[in-house]
């Protein structure tokens, strides 16, 4: 019996949010080192210059990303036709992970708010 | 809904099974017990080894408290108590609490799965001999008097040859480097057992806790290991042939290795916890005696704590000036960790609150685990605070902190789960009395420690200091922590006193004593050297509370797989997802091997302390001949499974498939390969935009060549994909001669790369820019070569007719390869001829 | 700063105790209540509002009220830019295991000692000649890594007069233990003067052999304005008005001089200065009489701390 790696009810399924988190989270530290080592804005913008408000886009992009795939899988567990025990375990799990990704990336990218960069 | 694979056992007699099976199975004893693989045996072995080093680890605190309890107490010359602290931190580390966590996994995981075996045993056995050689090198040193010095993190340029110019931080970078073979490889090790070798039925979400909590564990210390790795090669590579990759003047950055060192630090503090975790959510459901609440929610959390845990490691230097915003992001990831530990503090407490508790001495421990740990927890929170690391990073505020966290996380539940388990490892029970009384002297003398030290570091007293004068308020807490560590070993001692005794005077145990509910309490106690004489069908996820006769039915043999007479060891291989049975895995049996290729890489190492270059070119040779002989006996190969026959109904052997565990042990294995390889990446990056004094040497590499190179092995990729397509279509025509070609290849194309090398006028010694490079390429010569002389012994062993269309199982491996050399090969050559020319365009 | 350090502090370890309390508390108390048998439904409502309530809800509203208020305590350290009076610069280099500090401005150099003025920030420009070491005066704010090939600006305000503590807090090597660093925050006027009387300083040798032994040995790493030239050792130029010796090890008074010449391999192992047992008293005794006149232009008892 296969189980295509695509299908929404994969255990692949399940990492995929938090991979998302992951790879936020090196762009916009790895970005923020870059730019600072290039082109640092100046310090007197304080917190709105087009860094913060670039990494920020990219945060409110990611953050709605996950939140429709945590919608998604959310829907998907309360499918109305009626789904397996495994497949239940595979949705649930896999939107409460979306949602816990989302969560932490609006959570981390807060301080793009409050500091400047490249101090 | 399942099938269920029950054969006709030829006897239903117990002891009579247990003969037939002891056979092909059983342990030898004396000078042969060095060959034994079982994973009960290793699992012991790694238990007492690590219990041994921690007695070691707690003598060398000792000394720390003795020397501290008194202001300008000298009971050591600073050079000894640096020495001192350095090794007692480096061996609860790495020789304690990683080694302690996995063998436990290895003696339990395969039981608690239903399983005969790990799907490597003889992996298991490299892996023990591996901790135990490395550890036994790295402990001679402190009676040498040459052990490392430079602190367990190792900060270069302190640890440099310029400033430790002895062989001190040597034993630390070989020593740590080589144990941590072993602590990769039983990784490697549990992630494909865990997926692949459940009982018939026992589908992902049917998967005891503690076994997703070692599947997490696994695939941290896989992707969490290779950068210290990386890291570690790379500062010995520097002390030995002078490479700068950390020293300022030649272009390196010292900050590099510290992102390295954290970057595998941080994880590592969740590697020892999580199976922390693992035992407390086992045992909380058994002495409740219902069901962990929230399943699904503690899996979350699990999975949650594995990733965010990546995502921390700066927050270990707030203080070396890193932009406040990039602080900020790891300060913010710091604290929101606290969340899924959170959740599943609430899921324990959700339990207990709905069941009625049995006070047994594993419970007690698990209460002091709560309490010290969510203690260690919340002061964790507040270093996340970047100002207020600001005023306690690198004091005696962060070692009461990490004590909390560690000793609470990793200590408390260990012993929970060492009076948990004590009868299953040795068939009788603990006393109640002395384990009380070791309790509440370990906890009562931990808090008297390591409370008052919060306040010790908060007025000011930075740790690793050797001494400190009168006068700065330092003095009482000093002695407070200093009495409270001696009130802290006696509990130690009353604990091992309590074990011994219990060997010799505890009472037999009864069948499944706690009345769990998981299936490592239907082996026998103590267990037979292969669990279970018939593997049952499972479920739901607590198959012991389902059918409590399961123990006994299991040794009478009604259930699947026992027949013997083939005299091969055999598990069940099981699809990842559902659990369902898919082939018979059959596994190796003892062996020398392992015990050999452990020597000769304690050789090596040993040889490279001494800076016998060439002695270690010899021992790397006879390591790799040994490995490659280890790999002959596999496939149709006489002493694995020459004959392919199974039982009636019963599914095919695995090494007749094309998804055997080595498939999915390549797998995992380059996948820590490739989180060495983009540490090396990231290092390239790293020192490029950040170093402060980056040099770009005038030559330029000849681009060409890697361009051809590279290609080559497209072509060749290509090739043995569409071979392996052939081959699974069932003909193996051709395969042999074009298996060879492919070697040559291979070997071609790694020569032109070694050309590459020779002729760019590398120079190493004199650029950090240089010696990356240098590294970029050995790196990609290695694996291909490797890559060459493998799919050449492929070839060689179609010639003997171990791999055909009949066993099948070998090609597949080995491509893995292919594509990973591929894919490195087509980074590097982006990353040192593209984007150089891009970047100085720019 | 390390007051609102100091706030932030209080308030996290009033919160940590309550919240260590409850939940311990909780948790005993889960452990002997006797529940009634629960159905299924109501198992699950319960475990629902355990996980949700105090795993998700309460970390959750506890760190964003610790970053809300966290976050903002940090910036004043930032070396932001400033309007008005622009902050002093202060370099100060780690060796292993001692600080130089030059005030670049004014170019007087010293060691051992950092000496500020009361109300100007100070931008404080740490880096390391060997191993890495870190900044730290617990009493003014937090500290800052000395890294080789780095320069980190830490800006620090000493709120009133007084004197205060650094102690090296980054572990540099066998003597981490005594890298003690006398920080002392004077007035400003008090603080002009300090600077003056060592601006462009100027000695005289000392006379017969000690002036020989100090030029042939010492000189070659000490230097001392207007004697000799060495920068791999603490610049000696105002010595004598030093509280103490090898960074935090020994009083720096007649007494403690003269030990220190004769025994500082034994008092401060490992360090460079090699040992003097091939010396005589007499020559010691000469130098150490010559260091002791080593101190800044005029009002030397003034600024004596």
């Amino acid at each position: 019996m296969k189980h295509a790696r695509t299908s929404p009810y994969h255990p692949l399924q399940i990492p995929i949010g938090l991979i998302i988190w992951s790879l936020w989270f090196v762009v916009i530290y790895g970005g923020q080192a870059v730019i600072c080592a290039v082109a640092p804005p100046d310090p007197r913008q304080g917190v709105w210059n087009w860094l913060n408000g670039g990494l920020g886009l990219l945060t409110l992009f990611t953050v709605a990303l996950l939140l429709g795939l945590a919608h998604y899988f959310w829907r998907l567990s309360r499918a109305p036709r009626a789904l397996n025990e495994r497949q239940l375990f595979v949705t649930k799990l896999a939107a409460g992970i979306h949602l816990i990704a989302a969560l932490a990336t609006l959570f981390v990218g807060v301080p793009l708010l409050q500091i400047p960069p490249c101090l | 809904m399942s099938p269920v694979y029950k054969n006709g056992a030829p006897t239903t007699d117990p002891d009579q099974l247990h003969d037939q099976f002891n056979e092909v199975w059983g342990n030898p004893c004396g000078w042969r017990a060095l060959t034994i693989v079982n994973h009960t045996s290793i699992g012991l072995r790694f238990l007492v080894t690590g219990g041994v080093f921690f007695l070691i680890g707690g003598l060398l605190a000792m000394l720390i408290r003795t020397q501290l309890a008194l202001p300008g107490y000298e009971l050591m010359e600073p050079d000894v108590y640096n020495q001192v602290f350095t090794m007692h931190g480096t061996v609860m580390m790495f020789l304690f609490a990683v080694p302690m966590m996995e063998g436990l996994a290895v003696y339990l995981i395969p039981k608690m799965l239903g399983a005969r075996d790990l799907v490597f045993p003889r992996l298991s056995a490299l892996g023990y001999f591996c901790y135990l050689f490395g550890g036994v090198i790295l402990l001679s040193s402190l009676f040498l008097d040459v052990a490392p010095k430079a602190g367990w993190f190792m900060y270069t340029p302190l640890s440099s040859s310029a400033h430790t110019p002895g062989v001190n931080s040597d034993f630390w970078l070989l020593g740590i480097t080589f144990v941590e073979i072993s602590a990769v490889s039983a990784g490697v090790e549990l992630v494909v057992s865990i997926l692949r070798t459940r009982t018939n039925g026992m589908a992902l979400h049917k998967m005891p806790l503690y076994a997703w909590y070692i599947l997490v564990m696994s695939m941290m210390i896989v992707v969490g290991f290779p950068p210290l790795i990386l890291g570690s090669i790379l500062l010995e590579l520097e002390r030995a042939a002078d490479m700068p990759f950390f020293d300022v003047a030649r272009g390196g950055d010292p900050i590099l290795w510290q992102h390295l060192f954290w970057l595998f630090g941080h994880p590592e503090v969740y590697i020892i916890f999580l199976p922390g975790a693992g035992i407390v959510s086992t045992l909380i459901p058994v002495f409740c005696q219902r069901p962990l609440v929230g399943y699904r929610w503690v899996v979350l959390g699990v999975l949650t704590t594995g990733f965010i845990s990546f995502g921390l490691w700066v927050h270990h230097m707030f203080t070396v000036g890193i932009p406040q915003l990039a602080q900020a992001f790891f300060s913010a990831a710091s604290m929101l960790v606290a969340i899924p530990t959170g959740v599943q503090v609430f899921a324990w407490l959700a339990t207990l609150w709905l069941g009625r508790p049995v006070y047994r001495v594993p419970m007690l421990w698990l209460v002091g685990f709560l309490i010290v740990f969510v203690a260690g927890g919340l002061t964790g929170v507040m270093l996340a605070l970047v100002p207020f690391d600001w005023q306690v990073h690198d004091t005696h505020f962060v070692v009461a902190h990490m004590h909390y966290v560690l000793v609470g996380g990793m200590v408390f539940p260990l012993m929970a789960g060492l009076y948990y388990w004590l009868p299953h490892f040795s068939g009788r029970m603990p006393s109640e009395r002395l384990g009380r009384w070791g309790f509440w002297l370990f906890f009562i003398g931990f808090n008297v420690t390591f409370l008052i030290m919060h306040w010790t570091g908060l007025i000011g007293m930075p740790r690793r200091v050797y001494t400190y004068d009168t006068g700065l308020g330092w003095d009482m807490p000093n002695l407070v922590s200093s009495i409270g560590s001696f009130i802290m070993a006696t509990g130690v001692a009353t604990i091992l006193l309590d074990i011994v005794l219990h060997f010799r005077f505890g009472m037999a145990a009864p069948k499944n004593p706690w009345n769990a509910d998981t299936l490592e309490w239907a082996t026998s106690l103590p267990p037979s050297a292969y669990n279970f004489v018939s593997l049952p069908d499972v479920s739901d996820r607590h198959p012991l509370w389902n059918n409590p006769d399961l123990p006994d039915s299991i040794a009478r043999g009604e259930h699947a797989l026992t027949v013997i007479d083939h005299g091969r060891r055999e598990t069940w291989g099981t699809d990842p997802l559902t659990g369902k049975v898919r082939e018979i895995i059959h596994l190796p049996g003892n062996s020398w091997l392992p015990f050999i290729a452990a020597a000769l890489l304690a050789a090596l190492c040993l040889s490279l302390l001494n800076k016998a270059y060439v002695l270690a070119l010899v021992a790397t040779a006879a390591t790799l001949l040994v490995l490659l002989r280890w790999s002959w006996e596999n496939g149709a190969h006489p002493a694995a499974a020459p004959d392919a026959r199974t039982q009636p109904g019963e599914p095919p052997l695995h090494s007749r498939t094309f998804d055997g565990p080595g498939l999915w042990g390549m797998g995992v294995t380059l996948l820590a390969n490739g989180a060495l390889y983009l540490s090396l990446l990231f290092g390239w990056f790293y020192l490029w935009t950040v170093s402060p004094q980056w040099q770009v040497p005038e030559h330029r590499l000849n681009g060409g060549l890697m361009l051809a190179s590279a290609l080559l092995l497209s072509v060749g990729s290509i090739w043995l994909h569409r071979l392996i397509r052939h081959l699974r279509a069932g003909s193996h025509r051709g395969l042999l001669p074009q298996l060879a070609l492919l070697a040559l290849l291979a070997l071609v194309q790694s020569a032109m790369l070694l050309w590459l090398l020779l002729a760019a006028g590398l120079a190493p010694t004199e650029t950090a820019h240089d010696a990356v490079i240098f590294v970029m390429l050995a790196y990609s010569i290695i694996h291909c070569t490797l890559a060459a002389v493998l799919t050449g012994l492929q070839a060689w062993r179609v010639g003997y007719g171990y791999v055909g269309d009949a066993a099948p199982y070998e090609p597949v491996v080995v491509e893995q390869l292919w594509y990973y050399n591929l894919g490195v090969l087509w980074i590097s050559y982006a990353a040192i001829v593209l984007f150089p020319a891009s970047w100085g365009g720019a | 700063m390390a007051r609102e350090v100091a706030n932030v502090w209080w308030a996290m370890f009033g919160f940590a105790v309550l919240v260590l309390l409850v939940v311990s508390g909780l948790w005993i108390h889960a452990m002997l209540r006797q529940p009634r048998e629960t159905g299924a439904e109501q198992a699950r409502r319960i475990n629902r509002r355990w996980i949700i309530g105090g795993g998700i809800v309460l970390p959750s509203a506890s760190i964003v009220a610790l970053l809300a208020f966290g976050i903002p305590a940090g910036r004043s350290m930032l070396p932001l830019p400033i309007e008005g009076e622009q902050p002093l610069r202060v370099e100060v280099i780690g060796h292993q295991w001692w600080w130089e500090v030059r005030y670049p401005e004014s170019g007087v150099v010293t060691a051992n000692q950092f000496i500020l003025p009361v109300g100007r920030p100070v931008d404080i420009e740490v880096t390391s000649a060997d191993v890495i070491h870190s900044f730290w005066v617990p009493r003014l704010g937090g500290k800052l890594d000395m890294i080789p090939g780095r320069r980190n600006t830490l800006r620090l305000q000493a709120a009133e007069a007084g004197v205060f503590r650094g102690q090296c807090s980054e572990f540099c090597g066998t003597q981490h233990a005594h890298m003690v660093l006398h920080v002392e925050a004077l007035k400003q006027d008090a603080f002009a003067g300090w600077i003056e009387t060592r601006t462009d300083l100027s000695h005289q040798p000392a006379g017969g052999v000690a002036g020989q032994v100090f030029a042939d040995r010492c000189g070659q790493c000490h230097r001392v304005a207007g004697v000799s030239d060495g920068n791999r050792a603490p610049d000696l130029s105002d010595l004598a008005t030093r509280p103490t010796l090898g960074a935090g090890v020994i009083d720096n008074d007649a007494e403690g001089l003269r030990r220190w010449l004769r025994e500082h391999q034994s008092l401060k192992h490992g360090i460079a200065m090699p040992s003097h047992d091939d010396l005589s008293d007499e020559t010691l005794d000469q130098i150490a009489d010559w260091l002791e006149t080593l101190g800044p232009r005029t009002k030397q008892e003034q600024t004596r701390p």
